[in-house]
């Protein structure tokens, strides 16, 4: 098997692993994931966030490990495993999935926009601008696509200390008592949570595009956990802020509690906190694009510069197709339950085929 | 050449799907809205517009009212239209009235309407007026500001003195949840002036109750910790005695023995007396004597206030909201029926640190 | 279309052209001179008939003092020496013996005499005798300064390079020189310090500078442009200064300086865009108030650029986002105002710099008065007119004087010109537009590189260390070591231990 090695300049340094990790995390979902998982949990909702996050841990190190054990990434792991052509069949589905969870973040994106500032824009109009925006960090490379997703953190971090607004409106008892739902009620919460943890595993991907590769287990555990505390300082913030009967109503959690901002000079905060999310969304736009065209060219040797163009039309389709609430949020389910099944069960099974692999080789080589 | 041809079509196609505008100027901001009865099924609101005139070096604002009636509320956007050069936003509507008969009826239709329209913000007031709204914002007043701003900074401020913390995120939030039920100011107009004359009570979306805009302090004791505002306390002997609140705090002991629950409020007041009318105020027995007789007074209206609410079968203060946290598989349907006849006692102390400038 | 065959013309006419002014690559003498004395400025001189040696020289070229005071009084007293001897008599260093016709064509069109003597045919002695008019030196104007030197470069590169060497008596700055140009053959030169300056920095700017393809190179500002890395960009990607102690300072960090003869400025490189807003007044004052004055400069930059598109998104999209207290007031600024708020801006912001072109154009005097009767007089006319409101002309006036913060020319300039794009991205799409040009002129920064290096560093790759001067400046005791991005091939400033070591307390 050929591994194409990255040129040596479209390296990153390990510790963008950090960044590339919770840019890819943070996305369209924060803005709403409150009512999903205060369905079956209710106040407790914001464990099954913990709960999820921890989980994310555990499979960030699979991820490594695989990694580690074959060199390479995905791709070759499939072709490892699988042999040639089951293995191009593996990847391909993964492709798939990229491009959708490109589309998820694009379209959502574009829903909020459309309920929130402009009812009246035409989806594929700005959803073109957006593609085009994402082709121009994508055709940049992998460098560029790291810086966005750092500029992300960096400019979506200080939202964070936006809370505060809130607190003052909150009533902190609202998170007791703790403990008062059954597990199946947990584990329904930690289902609903794993579309706003997906992501993570595009590492599969880019992990031969940092330099010493190994070596950035430890940044992307901390994304992971950078993602883990955001989002459970936010369910924890909504449930106080909001009471049950109210986040049962409020599809953009996020969004209305930006409402109550009030800054000296700006009265309402939303409509300037969803045009910075832009930059929040970017990343999970284009680094999904990125590992499509990605698997493209390590699977079919088709250049990035060239398949780049259909994704961006696929995903221009999409916004023609999934036109309103309903198509949008089936959208978000099936997303959300391939990827539950995909981080879950693929990933871990994975782990186990090649554990027996290396080890049915090791009796034989006695050495890997 | 072709590829500035193709840059160039784009672009032109995508400022074809450009969003729609509302330059500021373009469009009749609305300050306030009101709505009263009409009829059965008709309800009329008003809006308030403030408007300049006198072109842009003297300019002034004037305040402008429309009023339709209609059957739902997106269709008395329509009305009113009707009326306007301009066409209306929202998104500055700052107090939201409602006559107190339209409020009687219910007024889940609006609030849901409200509620959805994304440019409504959360930091706004909703008021209960007795009379009619129209009139109210209608009528000139001696204060210098146009109607919707002296609505805003009216309630506004008295939210920082006497009545609770109150807006459209708080609205919702007793009334979309469970173990907890809306309240708002009381309007009314009063010669010259608009003034507030206490809380209008709801059970869910109708108005069924009030209190004085006496009690509304002693309400808003109970209901949240605050450092302003000040009372007037009865003393023997037909003397008069206000107390200025620094510092209160409130405490919820929320027990439920063998399933019959019992509430002590443990509330707590550290203040300043400045007018005591000839009560002597350097003996530190005579502080504690004046303290006691505070308590006490205080103690009777609390729990007065209480009974009340619980004979109507309301819940303001959000008391089941918070039964609900101290107790593990909590039901509402156990806790309404518990709830108007479940013991509450006030327990409050108060801790009076000085008494102005002089001695 | 027919792109390919005006191409192709023009090659072919680019060819013709440079034939013509580097001919003579193998002319006899006779044809040189027969060619130079075309122009009426060539003088080809013998003193009497009989005479052996002649003089050609270009007399706007050579200093008449060595032709009066060492030529003539040697030729008149040895009329039968050898060219040889002759060489030995004169009392001038680096005086050459040749036959090459090119060189002596290079020669004397820069200046030299060439002497010719009858009994030795095709030989003769170069004697360089050019004379240069030059300024003396003024204070800096671009770069203005209240405190510190007050040199400026001025447009003779000997001088330039003596103003660097001054500040750095050292054999390791070494000079590499080349000419460039078809026609001008402008000296160039490339400054850099041996064993601090990165190798591979110095390769890459004398391979682009070796590369230059152009007839004339008049001032260092062309080379700029043609040794940047993306010439497509608005954002200069070298830093152009007047001022040789900047220069110097650079030259020790480990970057390196390219002078250009007949250019007042000089380039260095490579560089990062938070350089473009430090001034070299910062090492003057102390640190508090230097980093101060960054972030005020940081600051300016983001209110100028943001300020109008803002208020343009604002204006037209979204009024919720207007402070209550402040909304009278722009209605009332507004009322009356017959054009949408994107027209009232851009009015303006072409008002502001069709004021400041012709500032800038005008004699120092009279630009002084185009800027009080445009800014006050217009200004407050129009809003009386009621053709824009008072509050956006406040905004463009502050948005203007914050872009003229920027210490470096070129960067101010962009500055400027990028609301632009801004503001009409605002137009269409409000906020968001605002947002997405944003990320487009971010994905665009990103891309950039300064000789190859990355031009948002420390920001992009995140290097804390040099976050020490960079958006703020930590005083000398701090800066410690060179900055990371040039790769220098010693890192160390200082001896760390030296400096840092603390005296206990009464010792």
């Amino acid at each position: 098997m050929t591994l194409i090695q990255p040129h040596e300049k479209s390296l990153v340094s390990p510790y963008f692993a950090f960044y590339l990790i919770v840019s890819m995390q943070i996305g369209v979902g924060i803005l709403g994931f409150q009512r999903y998982i205060a369905k079956s949990s209710g106040h407790d909702a914001w464990m099954t966030v913990m709960i999820a996050g921890v989980a994310i841990h555990a499979l960030v190190w699979m991820c490594y490990s695989l990694l580690n054990n074959s060199g390479g990434d995905l791709v070759s792991i499939h072709e490892q495993l699988f042999g040639k052509w089951v293995g191009a069949v593996f990847s391909t589905l993964f492709f798939l999935y990229a491009v959708f969870l490109a589309l998820t973040a694009l379209r959502t994106y574009i829903e909020v926009i459309q309920v929130w500032m402009f009812p009246h824009i035409n989806a594929w109009g700005i959803g073109f601008l957006l593609i085009f925006v994402a082709y121009y960090f994508v055709s940049g490379g992998f460098r560029i696509v790291t810086a966005l997703s750092f500029f992300c953190v960096l400019i979506g971090t200080p939202i964070i200390f936006l809370k505060y607004f809130a607190l003052k409106n909150s009533h902190f008892y609202n998170l007791l008592p703790l403990f008062d739902h059954s597990l199946m009620d947990y584990y329904a919460g930690t289902k609903a949570m794993t579309l706003n943890f997906l992501g993570f595993e595009m590492l599969l991907m880019y992990y031969p595009f940092i330099k010493n590769p190994a070596s950035s287990h430890k940044w992307s555990q901390w994304g992971a956990f950078f993602t883990l505390c955001i989002y459970t300082l936010t369910a924890l913030e909504s449930f106080a802020y909001y009471s049950q009967g109210q986040l049962k109503h409020t599809i953009w959690a996020t969004v209305t509690i930006w409402k109550i901002v009030e800054f000296p000079f700006i009265e309402r905060f939303e409509y300037i906190g969803i045009s910075m999310w832009l930059f929040v969304i970017l990343p999970n736009i284009v680094i999904s694009i990125w590992v499509a065209t990605r698997i493209f060219k390590r699977v079919y040797t088709i250049k990035q510069k060239y398949s780049i163009f259909p994704i961006m039309l696929l995903l221009w389709i999409g916004c023609f197709i999934f036109k309103d609430r309903q198509f949008i949020d089936a959208l978000n389910t099936y997303v959300s339950r391939i990827g539950y099944y995909l981080i879950f069960f693929y990933i871990p099974l994975l782990f186990i085929i090649q554990r027996i692999v290396l080890k049915v080789k090791g009796t034989k080589h006695a050495k890997i | 050449m072709r590829k500035y041809k193709v840059w160039f079509i784009t672009l032109l196609l995508l400022t074809a799907c450009t969003p729609q505008k509302q330059v500021l100027e373009d469009i009749e901001l609305v300050g306030t809205v009101g709505y009263d009865y009409a009829s059965k099924d008709l309800v009329e609101a008003s809006a308030a517009c403030p408007i300049v005139t006198g072109g842009s070096q003297q300019a002034t604002l004037e305040n402008v009212v429309f009023s339709a009636k209609a059957h739902t509320s997106k269709s008395i956007r329509q009305e009113l239209q009707a009326q306007s050069p301009r066409p209306f936003g929202s998104g500055r509507i700052g107090v939201i009235l409602f006559e107190d008969k339209l409020a009687q009826k219910g007024i889940t239709k609006i609030i849901d309407s409200l509620q959805r329209d994304p440019s409504v913000g959360r930091n706004i007031f909703l008021a209960v007026t007795e009379g009619k709204t129209k009139d109210m914002l209608t009528k000139k007043y001696v204060v210098n500001d146009i109607v919707p701003v002296y609505l805003k900074k009216l309630i506004e401020q008295n939210i920082n003195l006497t009545i609770p913390r109150t807006n459209f995120h708080h609205f919702n939030y007793s009334y979309y949840g469970n173990g907890s039920d809306p309240f708002m100011p009381l309007l009314a107009v009063s010669g010259k002036y608009i003034k507030i004359t206490g809380l209008a009570l709801f059970d869910h979306s109708k108005y069924v109750d009030h209190i004085s805009f006496d009690d509304s302090i002693i309400f808003k004791f109970m209901y949240q910790d605050f450092r302003q505002g000040s009372h007037e306390f009865k003393m023997k002997n037909n003397r008069y005695l206000t107390l200025e609140n620094l510092n209160s705090k409130v405490k919820y002991e929320y027990k439920d023995i063998l399933g019959s629950p019992r509430l002590t409020m443990h509330i707590k007041i550290t203040g300043k007396v400045n007018d005591a009318a000839g009560l002597s105020l350097y003996k530190p027995q005579d502080i504690t004597k004046i303290e006691k007789t505070i308590k006490k007074e205080l103690d009777q209206d609390a729990e007065r206030l209480v009974k009340q609410f619980q004979e109507k079968q309301i819940d303001p203060l959000g008391i089941g909201d918070r039964a609900r946290s101290k107790v593990r598989n909590f039901t509402f349907k156990e806790w309404d029926q518990k709830y108007p006849t479940m013991p509450v006692t006030v327990s409050s102390e108060i801790n009076i640190t000085q008494s102005g400038i002089v001695e | 279309m027919f792109g390919f065959s005006k191409n192709k013309a023009k090659k072919k006419k680019q060819q013709d052209s440079s034939a013509g002014a580097s001919g003579g690559g193998d002319i006899t003498f006779a044809e040189l001179i027969k060619k130079c004395e075309q122009s009426h400025d060539f003088v080809t001189f013998k003193k009497g008939v009989d005479h052996p040696f002649t003089l050609y020289y270009y007399k706007a070229m050579v200093n008449p003092l060595v032709i009066h005071q060492i030529l003539l009084p040697q030729l008149i007293q040895h009329t039968d020496v050898s060219l040889k001897k002759l060489e030995k008599l004169l009392s001038l260093e680096s005086t050459v013996y040749t036959n090459d016709v090119q060189k002596i064509q290079n020669s004397i069109l820069t200046g030299s005499i060439f002497i010719c003597s009858e009994h030795e045919k095709g030989y003769g002695i170069l004697v360089p005798a050019a004379t240069a008019e030059k300024r003396t030196i003024s204070i800096p104007e671009t770069e203005f300064s209240v405190i510190g030197p007050k040199e400026a470069f001025v447009e003779t590169i000997e001088v330039n390079m003596n103003m660097i060497r001054k500040r750095l008596p050292i054999p390791e700055l070494q000079i590499k020189e080349m000419r460039i140009g078809k026609l001008s053959k402008t000296r160039v030169a490339i400054l850099f310090i041996d064993g601090i300056a990165n190798k591979e920095n110095i390769e890459t700017v004398t391979q682009r500078i070796e590369k230059i393809e152009y007839d004339h190179i008049i001032d260092s500002n062309y080379v700029l442009q043609m040794i940047t890395d993306k010439q497509t960009s608005i954002f200069p990607q070298l830093i152009n200064t007047e001022r040789p102690d900047r220069v110097a300072s650079v030259l020790a960090e480990g970057k390196i300086a390219v002078l250009v003869d007949g250019s007042p400025s000089a380039l260095t490189g490579p560089t990062t865009i938070t350089e473009f807003f430090s001034s070299f007044e910062d090492y003057f004052l102390s640190w508090h108030v230097a980093s101060f004055f960054r972030l005020i400069r940081l600051f300016g930059v983001l209110f100028s650029v943001l300020s109008t598109p803002l208020y343009v998104a604002v204006l037209t999209f979204h009024y919720e986002i207007i402070p209550s207290d402040l909304l009278g007031t722009l209605i009332a600024s507004r009322s009356g105002i017959p054009f949408p708020p994107i027209v009232e801006a851009i009015i303006l912001e072409l008002a502001i710099e069709l004021l400041r072109e012709a500032g800038a154009r005008l004699p120092s005097k009279v630009g002084q008065t185009i800027g009080i009767v445009g800014g006050i007089v217009i200004g407050t006319a129009a809003v009386q007119a009621g053709l824009t409101s008072n509050v956006l002309l406040i905004i463009v006036a502050l948005a203007a004087l914050a872009s003229f913060t920027t210490p470096v020319y070129q960067m101010s300039n962009t500055i400027r010109l990028l609301r632009f794009p801004l503001i009409i991205f605002a137009q269409f799409w409000g906020m968001l537009g605002v947002a997405i040009c944003s990320a487009l002129l971010l994905g665009h920064l990103l891309r950039l590189t300064s000789l190859g290096r990355p031009y948002l560093e420390p920001i992009f790759p995140l290097r804390l260390a040099d976050f020490r001067d960079a958006l703020f400046r930590l005083p000398f005791n701090k800066q410690t070591r060179r900055p990371e991005h040039l790769l220098t091939q010693d890192p160390n400033r200082l001896n760390k231990q030296r400096v840092n070591k603390k005296d206990d307390i009464d010792e």
